[in-house]
Order: C-alpha cells, then sequence, then structure tokens
C-alpha cells in the first residue's frame, strides 16, 4: 500500500465568457503505508501468454527466444505468487500447470521451464481465445493484482475484430495486460487496442533476442506493484462537462471513455495497480461562465485506493478581466498539449504515408520532428530520423526518406504515446 | 458539517459548494475595535490600496501604478460617475508577442489609459501633426490614420467597426480579423486589438479599469 499526493497545475484565472478550464495533475505513489492502514505484502497472479502461431517457427530462432523469455519471466515470479503459462495459437492451450494455476516455488518453477521447452510452432493466431483464457485462471485466484503478459509476432486472423472487442468487454477490469510485438509482421493499433484496454503497455521487440530482459522487467515491475486498484474519481458542477481526462505520463492514454458514474457530478478512471511511480494527468472541464471575480470550483480529483479516498486536488477557475492574469500560459498544460498532439502528428503522418500521401505524411511528420524538439522528447526524434531525413528541427522541415524499414517505422508507431514530463528548473 | 454556498445551496463540502462549484466564504472576522484616536495632523501618511489591476501597493499618492501602469486617478473618477462604459487603451505584451512584428520594440515606457466612451462614435487612429481627430490617437506604428471606430447603438451597446485599415483589427486574441466597415457587437470585457501592440478593453465603467 502506497501513500499518494496529487498537485495541480493550471492557470486558473479565465477572461470573461471563456468556459474552457485546463490544469495538469501529477499522482505520485511513496512508498510507505498510509495510516491505519495495515501493510502487507499483496497477493498477486500472474499469467505469462505465448504466441505460438506457426509463424513463430519462422526463423526458429523467434520460437527460441520467445520459449528463454517465458523461461525468464517464470524465474522473475516470487514465491508464493499463483501463476499459469498459455500457449496460443487459434486457440488457447494451458502449458503449466494443466489446469488452474500453480502457486510459485523453485519446484512449481522448474516444472514449467521444462514444459516451456516442449512448446512448438503450429497454427493460427486469435488473441481473444487466449484472452478469455486467462480471465478464467484469474477467475479461480483470489488475489489482489492480476498481471498477463502476451507477446505474440502476428496479426489477429483467426477471429473478427467484434469477437476481440467482446472479450476485451469481458477482461477490462479483471486484469491488467502488458502487450510486446515480436518482428514486424504484427499490428501496431490492434494490440494497443487490447492493452489499451486492459491497463497495460505496448512496445516492440525489434530482435527476439532482446525478449528474456523485457519479460523479467515487466514481470519484475508488476510484482513491484505494491497498490492493486487505484482510479481517479473526478468531480465536477453542475452544468459542466468533463471534455477530456488524458493520461498525458509517462505514456498517453485517453481516459475519457472509461468513465464509471459514481453519481450525476461524480465519475471514476481505472488506472490499475501502481507501484512507487508518478503519473500526469491532463484534464479539461467546461464550465458556465460567470461574472468577473467569481471563483467555482471546475473539478475535484480525488484517488480511490481500494475503495477509499484518500487525496484530492482542487482545479478551480476566477474570472477576471485582467489580460495579464487570464492571458498566462501554464507550462505544463503547453507541454502536454505539445506531447499529445505529437503522438498524434506520428501516427497521422505514418498513416499518410502509407496511403501514398507523401505532402500530408511530410506536413504531419515535419510538426512531429518540431514538437519533439520542442518537448526535449530525445528518443521520438532518433526515431523519427529513421522515417525522415530532418533538414531544420525548428520549423520541422523535413524529407520523407525513400526506404525505410518496417521495424522502424513500427517502433515510431509504438512509442508515439511514449511522453517525456516538463522539465522543471531544480530548486 | 455542511455550509450553505451563495446560491443557497446545501453542501457536504465546505470550502466549494459541491452542487455549483461557487465558492463559500468563511464566515466575516469582526470589525476590529476601533482604539485609535490619533488626530489627522499626528497620523502617518495614509496606506493607499494596492493596485486593483496587478495588486502592487500603491506609491503614496501617485498617479499611475509602478508596476503595470495602472490610472488610479481616472479609475477613482469613472468609479464616482457610475454607470456607461470606458475603454482601457494600452500596450499588450501578450498580443504584441503573437503579432511577432520583430523590427519593432515593444514600447516599455507607455502606460495603460482609461477613457469614457462618451461620444456615439470615437475613431480610432494615428493623428497627424495638431489634428484632434481621431479622438482615440494612438502611437502605435501599424496602426492606420483611421483603423476603427467604437459606435453606439441605439439600445446602448458599443460595437467595433474597422474603417479598412491595412493591418485589421481583431477580437480577443484571435488570429483572425475581423471584416472591413462591418459592425462587430462587443460584450463587456471585450478586447479589441489594433497594430503591433494596442489593445483596447471595452467595459461597463465600474470594471473597465
Amino acid at each position: 500500500m502506497s501513500r499518494f499526493t496529487a498537485d495541480v497545475y493550471q492557470n486558473e484565472f479565465l477572461p470573461l465568457g471563456a468556459t474552457e478550464v485546463d490544469a495538469v495533475v501529477t499522482v505520485t505513489a511513496l512508498d510507505g503505508a498510509v495510516a491505519g492502514v495495515v501493510a502487507g505484502p499483496i497477493r498477486a497472479a500472474e499469467v505469462v501468454i505465448v504466441d505460438t502461431s506457426g509463424s513463430m517457427a519462422v526463423p526458429p530462432t523467434k520460437l527460441k527466444a520467445a520459449r528463454q523469455a517465458t523461461a525468464a519471466a517464470v524465474d522473475a515470479i516470487r514465491d508464493g505468487v499463483e501463476f499459469a503459462i498459455v500457449a496460443g495459437t487459434d486457440r488457447a492451450t494451458p502449458v503449466f500447470p494443466a489446469h488452474g494455476l500453480a502457486t510459485a516455488s523453485a519446484e512449481t518453477r522448474a516444472q514449467a521451464k521444462a514444459a516451456i521447452e516442449e512448446l512448438e510452432a503450429a497454427g493460427g493466431t486469435a488473441i481473444g481465445s487466449w484472452l478469455e483464457l486467462a480471465r478464467e485462471l484469474f477467475a479461480g485466484a483470489s488475489v489482489d493484482l492480476r498481471h498477463a503478459i502476451l507477446v505474440t509476432d502476428g496479426q489477429n486472423q483467426h477471429e473478427t475484430p467484434e469477437e476481440l472487442e467482446r472479450v476485451l468487454a469481458a477482461c477490462k477490469g479483471r486484469f491488467q495486460c502488458d502487450c510486446r510485438g515480436v518482428g514486424t509482421d504484427w499490428e501496431v493499433a490492434e494490440l494497443r487496442r487490447v492493452a489499451s484496454a486492459l491497463l497495460g503497455s505496448v512496445d516492440i521487440v525489434p530482435r527476439p533476442e532482446e525478449l528474456a530482459a523485457d519479460f523479467r522487467a515487466m514481470t519484475e515491475r508488476a510484482m513491484a506493484r505494491g497498490t492493486a486498484d487505484v482510479a481517479l474519481r473526478l468531480w465536477s458542477p453542475q452544468g459542466a462537462t468533463v471534455a477530456f481526462v488524458k493520461q498525458v505520463a509517462p505514456t498517453i492514454e485517453d481516459l475519457t471513455e472509461r468513465a464509471v458514474a459514481v453519481d450525476v457530478l461524480t465519475a471514476d478512471y481505472p488506472t490499475g495497480a501502481w507501484g512507487q511511480e508518478a503519473r500526469d494527468y491532463h484534464v479539461r472541464i467546461h464550465v458556465t461562465a460567470r461574472e468577473a471575480g467569481d471563483e467555482v470550483l471546475a473539478g475535484r480529483l480525488g484517488l480511490v485506493v481500494d475503495g477509499a479516498l484518500i487525496t484530492q486536488a482542487l482545479v478551480r477557475a476566477i474570472w477576471t478581466e485582467d489580460a495579464e492574469l487570464s492571458t498566462r500560459i501554464n507550462p505544463e498544460v503547453a507541454h502536454y498539449t505539445g506531447q499529445a498532439e505529437l503522438a498524434e502528428a506520428i501516427q497521422e503522418g505514418l498513416e499518410a504515408r502509407r496511403t501514398g500521401d507523401e505532402a500530408g505524411a511530410t506536413f504531419k511528420l515535419g510538426r512531429a520532428v518540431q514538437l519533439a524538439a520542442e518537448g526535449g522528447n530525445e528518443g521520438t526524434l532518433q526515431l523519427l530520423g529513421r522515417v525522415v531525413d530532418v533538414d531544420d528541427p525548428a520549423t520541422g522541415t523535413v524529407r520523407l526518406k525513400r526506404h525505410v524499414e518496417d521495424v522502424d517505422e513500427m517502433s515510431l508507431d509504438t512509442r508515439s504515446t511514449k511522453t517525456v514530463r516538463v522539465q522543471r528548473p531544480a530548486s | 458539517m455542511t455550509a450553505t454556498c451563495p446560491a443557497g445551496h446545501v453542501s457536504a463540502t465546505t470550502d466549494y459548494c459541491d452542487q455549483c462549484g461557487a465558492r463559500i466564504e468563511a464566515a466575516p472576522d469582526p470589525p476590529p475595535p476601533v482604539t485609535s484616536t490619533t488626530s489627522p495632523a499626528t497620523s502617518p501618511s495614509p496606506v493607499s490600496a494596492p493596485c486593483p489591476q496587478c495588486g502592487a501597493p500603491r506609491a503614496g499618492r501617485d498617479r499611475f501604478c509602478e508596476s503595470c501602469g495602472f490610472d488610479f486617478v481616472a479609475a477613482a473618477e469613472l468609479e464616482a460617475d457610475a454607470g456607461g462604459w470606458a475603454a482601457t487603451i494600452g500596450p499588450d505584451r501578450e498580443y504584441f508577442a503573437r503579432m511577432a512584428a520583430e523590427e519593432l520594440a515593444f514600447p516599455d515606457d507607455e502606460r495603460a489609459r482609461t477613457i469614457t466612451l462618451d461620444a456615439p462614435r470615437l475613431r480610432i487612429g494615428r493623428r497627424r501633426a495638431g489634428d484632434d481627430v481621431p479622438e482615440i490617437a494612438l502611437g502605435d506604428p501599424a496602426v492606420s490614420r483611421l483603423h476603427a471606430s467604437l459606435v453606439r447603438d441605439d439600445d446602448g451597446a458599443w460595437a467595433v467597426v474597422d474603417e479598412g485599415s491595412s493591418n485589421g483589427t481583431t477580437i480577443n486574441g484571435a488570429s483572425d480579423p475581423i471584416p472591413p466597415h462591418v459592425e462587430v457587437r462587443l460584450a463587456d470585457g471585450d478586447r479589441v486589438h489594433v497594430g503591433a501592440w494596442t489593445t483596447i478593453t471595452v467595459g461597463l465603467r465600474s470594471r473597465a479599469a
């Protein structure tokens, strides 16, 4: 159980007639128990889903790497954690144990690794059926934290998008799932949809041999999470509408559609399990304009941890005729507005490039270079540099590269939602 | 514990109303007891109220705020003369930054002034030497000789009309200029931008300051 703090960054002064209130809220989970709550290791369950479709055999190093990675994940599972390994083709098959979940110990880990060695590649890809089996396995466990890792190398060919959507709806809120794509034959948008619905991350693992380190890191991170179930709770006044609630760091994730109504003025936005970490959120609320000098609360943002409301931050609005005050630009809001635009510009630019719209692609990717340079997104700039030749980052003057490796395009697409935090002067 | 907000809602939260969000003022402190019997002749110089625009302390009886150039005297005159409309005219750094007229230097020493809108039509522009029109004379080099006018409608409301200026007129930070020769109705508190750095804020007299 962690201690949480919430800090608000906004310009609360609005010109007369204005209705739009923007604020960035930084939520930090610190180590240490909340007063009055008994701290203890939380009980966890881990399911590793490994793609064993026929394509995993080509080249043979891919399945070998997947086996090693799954074994590495098993090694990272703490004693006492409930776990299972699932093989995915056009259906899901338990690899270890044969039924339900096993309790991790030196003995069960060794048995699991022996079973993983026997994995062979054959058959198709139906991601929904894999998730469905994971859901059933988790349903039988009485634990606080349920985490899955899914790795695939191909597109979801053996079920319809509607079937996948139906499974995702059933799995939402039941467990979290981090997704990894190996090679370049999988579809970024598809895996992003799965990860987003299941509050997990998505990334590309360009080379199979990098998979083991990544699996170990993901499992360790999941095990280190001390708080199983955290939601943002946003109250806004009568007559107000919540335009959006977005996670903006460490990655961009629009939470608006996840709202679960608490009462007519309040909604919860699930954020999953937390370790010792900080996440930033950008909220935009439309309120009714008031007279000069009036102040209202546009939003009250709280955190609900295991059902208890534990901290809150106030988003305010004060109307003023003083342009000096109302035109001040809040650096946090401006930064994350830019970061959101950056992710959009990359995704739209790559889409334009795929459809042969060279002018559109050059414009959007040029804008992306400019925003990445302004925002200090060094990693994103490097990835952009493999897709376009940059003449001038300040003005976003770029030329599309004639030849782009698939892996570079997919890396840029997958990592487009990764943001950098506001550079604050050291105080 | 509950509180009652200015709109009359009973709120479970005591800082802001849990219905409408209005700030709930704490119960006012009782007025301080009057103990001073010092005669005015021996009292220290009166402490002036701070600038209502930027909050900086006012130095003695200075006419202008040292920090933002706010005109205390004009504001007081306007205050005394209740009702009607006024305009505050001055250089606006934020608008200047948006215009990005790099060859021009922002007039750091020019102060904002407030005038009463006391005629049905007030022209805005640059005066020739010796002229007394236009009524609202600006030193802004990007303002045309007859740039725009503030006009009062029959019902007492004000509008701005661009008189076919070279560089256009914008409102409330918009990027597109208003069309020339068309009256655009202004609301209390609207900002009219002309030239390279000038913003004219119009509003009801009690608030235009």
